[in-house]
């Protein structure tokens, strides 16, 4: 087990390096440079000349690959270009807002699915199974961006219950109870198509195993539909619901860049999104670095969960 | 029965553990700030750049760098729509200046304290000129020196006269100079404090934690998140001492999230709002403010394109543009037509100049004459903008139906910001007819990066080869002038040039626009790219 688990660690690193050059290059392609955007129209050409010497960007090919390699593998990302400090300490100031957004998201997603993927499956082909199919299936075509502009129009705007901008009210910043109720319309938003995705596939996961003889032999012998359901049926689903909700992981830290700019949560999604848009190749190569280390990790512990799980390779 | 309950509570257990869980790893915020204490929040559109006054390069970053610091002169920026900001004394009570219009001797203001507790004076004076203009000196920093030519150029030298007194000496005389040392928006001549420059471990450190003398002090900035000022009251000026204590610069990107924020409370003033729903925040009771503000949007053509070769089709193109609808029926009423390079708020504006208006009749004629009866494809490059641009493809969509009306066939490509400064820094592509920015100060600067020869890429931004040596002499004259009028007359010749070449084709000017809470007040649009903070007050 603890093998397996340092095994399946070191084959992330590939992964990770992999991920981490691709970024390298489509930055080095990326037409535009920072420092026009850092200067200002009406800067001289000196200026210009001075400050893209200053930032290697004038470097050949080759030298900014060996420094983007060095700094890869020294782990040490450099400074961004636009705010003038260490990637790290940004990148992991931004990463704890996504990584309060992504929990409450993941618990969401792995409650609420959990519970309308066993009602679906036992009730199969019943009318609350196929309301709740519809509906995983509208919440999976909704667009993040219009669900977070209608949950604002709804719960912000006509009822007045919830805040919907930032993580905290700037005026008089209310500590935890102020973060959660800043928190409740970006998560239910974030939530959404994982929702969906989980629901679905946990409930196929959970028919299959309904069906299995073992389900019938254990009906058979008189044994409660909950002792079914909890004990027998959903066993053997759990796997692939730890395995689908570990992909979600990944997908709610660094894809929440839609509701983080509806919400103006400032977390890694906002942040790659302005980096982007002012070509701060550091920050760029930060971001997308921490994002596929959370989402190789995601992955990584529920491969392990689910080895833990199956009592074969235990 | 008993089961279901059961289940409720595990659920209510996991609950209270993921609460427990998160709590461990969020970053609580300090205590709710103490009661009575009145915090106005800004939302803005987007991050600004470094603090430091001498390298902050834009306006965005200027809207909070003109509160922590400040010049020797400054510029009154209560009142809106006045043709400009008028110049105040500022850190200097007074000055002289020679009859020849070369030696400026100030008078210094006494007792002034920067926020960190060190005197202005003379020696502070030199201190931040040395930072910029000085070479030899330990705290001469090079970007400085790079991002404030447009002030400094003319510069001979500069001395202490005695504690209070400082003189500075121009190689030539220039009729803008006092604006120059109150402008900002690349760089400034605005004061730091010498003895936190000297303090901080290095330039972009003092940036992180910049002191200056303005009416409001630096508290603390998260990247991206938020800057936070405080009032400074010990502020030489009472009738600028803010009547609040906290400032909050927010930056909100998304324009329909600022608008948002605001209608959800979480801000109390939200930067430029789209024109689409003005009406419906005012209805909602909300304030709008709007002035006229120092910004122009100005077409560039392509001059290496065959049919614009001919001043004809330029004109034709200039002609078919219909500036008085798309101000009030695109932009709802919030922008002015433009016929000029001199913009509003600027410099020799003339409300009542118009130039190549817009007459499709007319147009049409000139394209027959040209050879172009039938028409011809032109191909737009367009932006949706930077921070503080709403609405600028559909401008582009705007001009062109206009420009079908006269038989032109345009095709508009939509490149980010960055990807569109680099290709405007490079030039034209071939292929490309025409494209818009926004640009304007209230100082003549920025046509130097623009009309000049010296500005042809890949040095500046003539980024539609306009190759005219009229250009450079007119600004020269222009900028050397001993006298205002003079100034004036030397860039209105200018601004005729440009026109009878249809060189470059002005379109509207947008007003500077915020949306504000019931409770605030005093919030003026002046014709800055900045308001005064300190003016605006809270209930």
């Amino acid at each position: 087990m603890f093998g397996y688990s340092i095994w399946r660690s070191v084959q992330t690193l590939p992964v990770l390096l992999g991920v981490s050059f691709i970024v390298f290059i489509s930055v080095y392609l990326l037409p535009g440079d920072v420092t026009q955007q850092l200067l200002g129209l009406a800067a001289s050409k000196e200026s210009i000349a001075s400050l893209r010497k200053e930032l290697g960007l004038d470097d050949p090919f080759i030298v900014q690959f060996w420094i983007w390699l060095e700094r890869v593998l020294t782990g040490n990302l450099g400074n961004s270009h636009v705010m003038r400090a260490p990637v790290w300490d940004l990148v992991l100031g931004k990463s704890m807002n996504s990584f309060v957004l992504m929990l409450s998201s993941m618990f969401i997603v792995m409650v609420l699915s959990f519970m309308l993927a066993t009602i679906s499956a036992w009730k199969k082909d019943s009318a609350i199974d196929r309301a709740i199919s519809t509906a995983m299936f509208l919440l999976a075509s909704m667009p993040v961006f219009w669900l977070g502009i209608v949950l604002i129009l709804l719960f912000s705007v006509t009822l007045p219950l919830l805040p919907s901008a930032g993580m905290y009210n700037l005026s008089a910043p209310g500590g935890f109870s102020d973060l959660l109720s800043h928190l409740i319309l970006p998560t239910v938003t974030t939530a959404a198509t994982s929702l969906a995705i989980v629901t679905r596939v946990t409930r196929s996961a959970m028919v299959d195993a309904l069906a299995s003889p073992y389900i019938t032999a254990g009906k058979a012998r008189g044994l409660s539909s909950r002792s079914i359901i909890y004990r027998h049926a959903f066993r053997n689903a759990l796997p692939t619901f730890v395995n689908i909700s570990g992909l979600q992981v990944g997908y709610l830290f660094g894809s929440a860049v839609f509701s983080e700019i509806i919400f103006a949560w400032p977390g890694i999604g906002l942040q790659l999104y302005n980096s982007v848009i002012s070509r701060d190749g550091p920050m760029i190569q930060g971001c997308v670095l921490m994002v596929a280390v959370v989402f190789v990790l995601g992955n990584l512990v529920a491969d392990i969960i689910v080895r833990w799980l199956d009592v074969h390779q235990r | 029965m008993k089961d279901k309950r059961l289940g409720l509570v595990r659920a209510g257990r996991g609950l209270a553990a993921a609460l427990v869980m998160l709590s461990v790893f969020v970053p609580i915020t300090d205590a709710p700030a103490q009661s009575g204490e009145k915090t106005v929040v800004m939302g803005i559109e987007g991050d600004p750049l470094s603090l430091d006054p001498h390298t902050h390069a834009l306006w965005l970053t200027a809207r909070v760098v003109s509160n922590i610091f400040e010049g020797f002169v400054g510029q009154d920026l209560s009142k809106s729509n006045v043709p400009i900001a008028p110049i105040v004394p500022a850190l200097a009570e007074s000055w002289d200046i020679s009859a020849d219009g070369a030696v400026y001797t100030f008078k210094l203001r006494q007792n002034v304290k920067f926020h960190d507790g060190e005197s202005w004076n003379a020696e502070a004076a030199k201190f931040n000129f040395d930072r910029i203009l000085n070479r030899e000196s330990p705290q001469f920093y090079e970007k400085a020196y790079q991002q404030n030519t447009w002030w400094r150029q003319d510069v001979e030298k500069y001395e202490v006269v005695d504690d209070y007194t400082f003189r500075i000496t121009l190689k030539t005389p220039n009729a803008e100079f006092l604006r120059r040392l109150s402008q900002g928006g690349i760089g400034s001549a605005w004061m730091a404090s010498p003895k936190a420059v000297r303090a901080a471990a290095s330039n972009d450190d003092f940036a992180k934690t910049p002191v200056g003398t303005g009416p409001f002090r630096f508290v603390e900035r998260v990247f991206g998140e938020q800057i936070v000022l405080e009032k400074n009251e010990n502020y030489w000026d009472p009738a600028r001492v803010p009547q609040y204590d906290r400032l909050i610069y927010r930056p909100i990107v998304d324009v329909a999230a600022r608008e948002q924020a605001l209608v959800t409370g979480a801000i109390d003033i939200a930067a430029t709002p789209s024109p689409d729903n003005s009406a419906l925040l005012e209805q909602q009771g909300f304030t709008l403010v709007k002035g006229e503000v120092p910004t122009v949007y100005v077409i560039w053509l392509n001059m290496k394109q065959k049919a614009l070769q001919d001043v004809r089709v330029r004109r034709a193109i200039s002609m078919a543009l219909d500036r008085e609808g798309l101000s009030q029926k695109l932009r709802l009423g919030q922008a002015i037509p433009a016929y000029s390079m001199l913009n509003i708020g600027g410099p020799g504006y003339d409300p009542d100049y118009k130039c190549n208006a817009y007459d499709p009749a007319k147009a049409k004629d000139l394209l027959k004459e040209a050879g172009y009866g039938d028409g011809f494809d032109v191909k737009m490059i367009w932006t949706p903008g930077g921070a503080g641009d709403v609405g600028m493809v559909a401008d582009a969509e705007w001009f062109q139906r206009n420009l079908a009306d006269v038989g032109i066939r345009a095709s508009i490509e939509v490149l980010d910001i960055g990807t569109f400064f680099t290709m405007m820094n490079q030039g034209m592509p071939e292929g490309s007819d025409m494209l818009q920015i926004s640009w304007g100060e209230n100082s003549a600067n920025w046509l130097d990066a623009v009309v000049r020869t010296s500005a042809l890429p890949p040095n500046g931004y003539n980024s539609g080869y306009y190759d005219n040596p009229k250009m450079d002499q007119l600004l020269d004259e222009a900028r050397t002038s001993a006298s205002e009028e003079q100034m004036t007359s030397k860039l209105r010749a200018l601004r005729d040039v440009i026109c009878e070449d249809a060189a470059f084709i002005p379109t509207h000017s947008p007003l500077g626009v915020v949306a504000t809470s019931k409770s605030i007040h005093n919030f003026v649009m002046a014709p800055q790219h900045w308001p005064d903070m300190a003016l605006v007050t809270k209930e």
